[in-house]
């Protein structure tokens, strides 16, 4: 669970950034099309979701 | 998960980021040169603008505002990349038998002037089934049944015909065509004296003056409100049958600021010799800070074309002379609201950034305008003079609404038209519009939709289902090519 999450946080991350840049290029280029607050909460999710089970997992060893 | 999963699941991934970013890229670059953006009025597009201003337009049956009650309204298309040619494409009802509608890109902002291509024009679907007509392509040529094999035996087979041996100018009106017609005064004689003694105008404006063995002569008296910011050059263009023939471009007066300060008076003077005889065309195309306080000259015929904004600089009972059927004023000013006398009818001007209009009824005669004080802006489908002898219209009566074809004494009509398609109760327009004219700003172009007899009083309405745009431009292939060649 934790690599898909990690996986998903680069890739998400970086759509964010590329998109964000598109964006500042060609305005609504990518906005009519997708949310790009979505990539940003998948990001933040599975940000979240890598922190919660780095956490379980020290507490698990110990 | 091992290793392998995790590059495959990886791999997935990217390969994911990357065709979403090429088809965000491909959308951006348009590589074949060819798009098509469609409003069906159920959801908002990013790309195809809402219908504006809101208090023109109303809700009917979408989910966005697509019932334009009053004229005009306008939209915007935004575009990633440049096109030269956009071919708009309408689904519409006119249940109120509307007149006339009309569709354009704007083509200069300080004019404010949208290039008009035809929609509906329901006198030349009308006539059209009761003249004789000859169609050839967008092209058609209505003629009078009467006429036929009347006028020295002017029976047209084609409209090449029409165009090489055409009939005489006042029997002819024309609607989105371009045709040059020899304009011949009979009885005219130049004069000796000054005759001309223009008021002072504000902004843009555009003037007829007829020659016959003269020279153009023409003092113009300018000078800058700077009331707006950024820089106030003007050009001065003389056309002749259309065609552009001499261009003078004034520089600003070198203060661009906004601080109200005028400027001092220049004398511009226009002149040139051995012009063959005919009506010319005068544009001074400047933007509201210039005035022209005065323009002096000593020819007899010179009549503004459609509009003229009178400078509120405190003159007095101004007389106007026009052709046109309906008139328009409007004032910005308070001290300029008045009861503005055309013929024997008054127009009350008791509101300002509100536009009055009358129908004058004129067909081929003209009305005498008895303003209190300046400060107007006038318009119409006609011409306005300062003298009744200054009248001089060579433009060839326009086919739209305004125009009875009886009183006139019209029995040609040419036109570059296409009936909208019929799908029961909804109209299908196509109207080709050429981009490469048009001004475009933060990558948007902006249209028009005008439909002149569409009033908010009248409660009529215009539905709208559909608003498609094709887009064609230069290809990427194309581009490339052209860097290399």
């Amino acid at each position: 669970m934790r690599i898909i999450a990690k996986e998903l946080f680069y890739v998400s991350g970086l759509a964010f950034l590329i998109y964000f840049v598109m964006e500042i290029f060609w305005p609504g280029i990518v906005l009519s099309y997708v949310n790009i607050n979505w990539v940003l909460i998948l990001w933040l999710i599975t940000a979240i979701l890598i922190i919660l089970l780095k956490s379980n997992k020290k507490n698990g060893n110990k | 998960m091992t290793i392998n999963k995790i590059i495959k699941f990886r791999i997935i991934l990217f390969l994911l980021l990357f065709m979403s970013v090429c088809f965000f890229f491909h959308k951006a670059i348009v590589p074949s040169g060819k798009i098509v953006y469609v409003n069906n009025f159920e959801k908002e597009n990013y790309f195809l603008g809402k219908l504006s201003p809101g208090e023109r337009v109303a809700m009917g049956d979408k989910k966005i505002e697509n019932i334009i009650i009053a004229n005009p309204v306008y939209f915007n298309l935004y575009t990633p990349r440049a096109f030269d040619k956009a071919v708009l494409k309408y689904r519409y009802k006119n249940i109120c038998k509307i007149p006339l509608i009309e569709t354009g890109a704007l083509v200069d902002k300080n004019a404010w002037r949208y290039d008009l291509k035809p929609v509906e024009n329901r006198l030349i679907d009308q006539l059209s089934l009761v003249w004789n007509e000859i169609r050839e392509g967008d092209e058609i040529l209505l003629v009078r049944p009467e006429t036929l094999g009347g006028e020295a035996g002017t029976s047209y087979s084609n409209i090449k015909d029409f165009i090489s041996n055409p009939p005489s100018f006042n029997q002819v009106a024309a609607y989105n065509y371009n045709l040059n017609l020899n304009y011949f005064l009979e009885d005219y004689h130049p004069s000796e004296f000054a005759t001309q003694d223009i008021p002072a105008l504000r902004g843009a404006y555009q003037f007829f003056v007829y020659l016959k063995n003269e020279n153009l002569d023409l003092n113009f008296i300018f000078y800058d409100l700077n009331k707006n910011k950024d820089s106030d050059d003007f050009d001065i263009r003389l056309y002749f049958n259309n065609e552009l023939i001499d261009f003078k471009h004034i520089e600003d007066d070198g203060n661009i600021s906004d601080n109200g300060e005028f400027s001092r008076e220049n004398n511009f003077h226009v002149y040139l010799a051995n012009l063959p005889e005919g009506a010319y065309k005068i544009e001074v195309k400047a933007n509201n800070d210039i005035i022209t306080k005065t323009i002096k000259s000593a020819h007899k015929k010179m009549a503004f074309i459609h509009k003229l904004e009178l400078f509120n600089s405190g003159n007095q009972d101004i007389k106007l002379y026009t052709d046109s059927n309906l008139i328009q004023a409007t004032t910005i000013f308070p001290e300029s609201l008045q009861t503005v006398k055309i013929n024997e009818n008054n127009l009350d001007i008791n509101e300002t950034y509100k536009q009055f209009e009358i129908s004058t009824g004129n067909q081929g005669t003209s009305s005498e305008i008895l303003l209190q004080k300046d400060g107007l802006i006038l318009s119409g489908d006609g011409v306005f003079a300062f003298n009744p002898f200054s009248l001089i219209n060579p433009k060839i009566k326009k086919a739209d609404y305004n125009l009875d074809v009886n009183k006139a004494g019209i029995n040609y009509i040419i036109a570059k038209y296409k009936t909208p398609q019929k799908i029961g109760e909804w109209s299908m327009a196509e109207v080709e519009i050429d981009l490469a004219q048009a001004y475009r700003e933060n990558n948007k172009n902006s249209f028009i939709i005008s439909a002149p007899a569409l009033k908010q009083k009248d409660k009529k309405k215009l539905y709208f289902d559909l608003i498609e745009i094709e887009l064609n431009g230069r290809s990427l292939r194309d581009k490339i090519n052209n860097l290399w060649n």
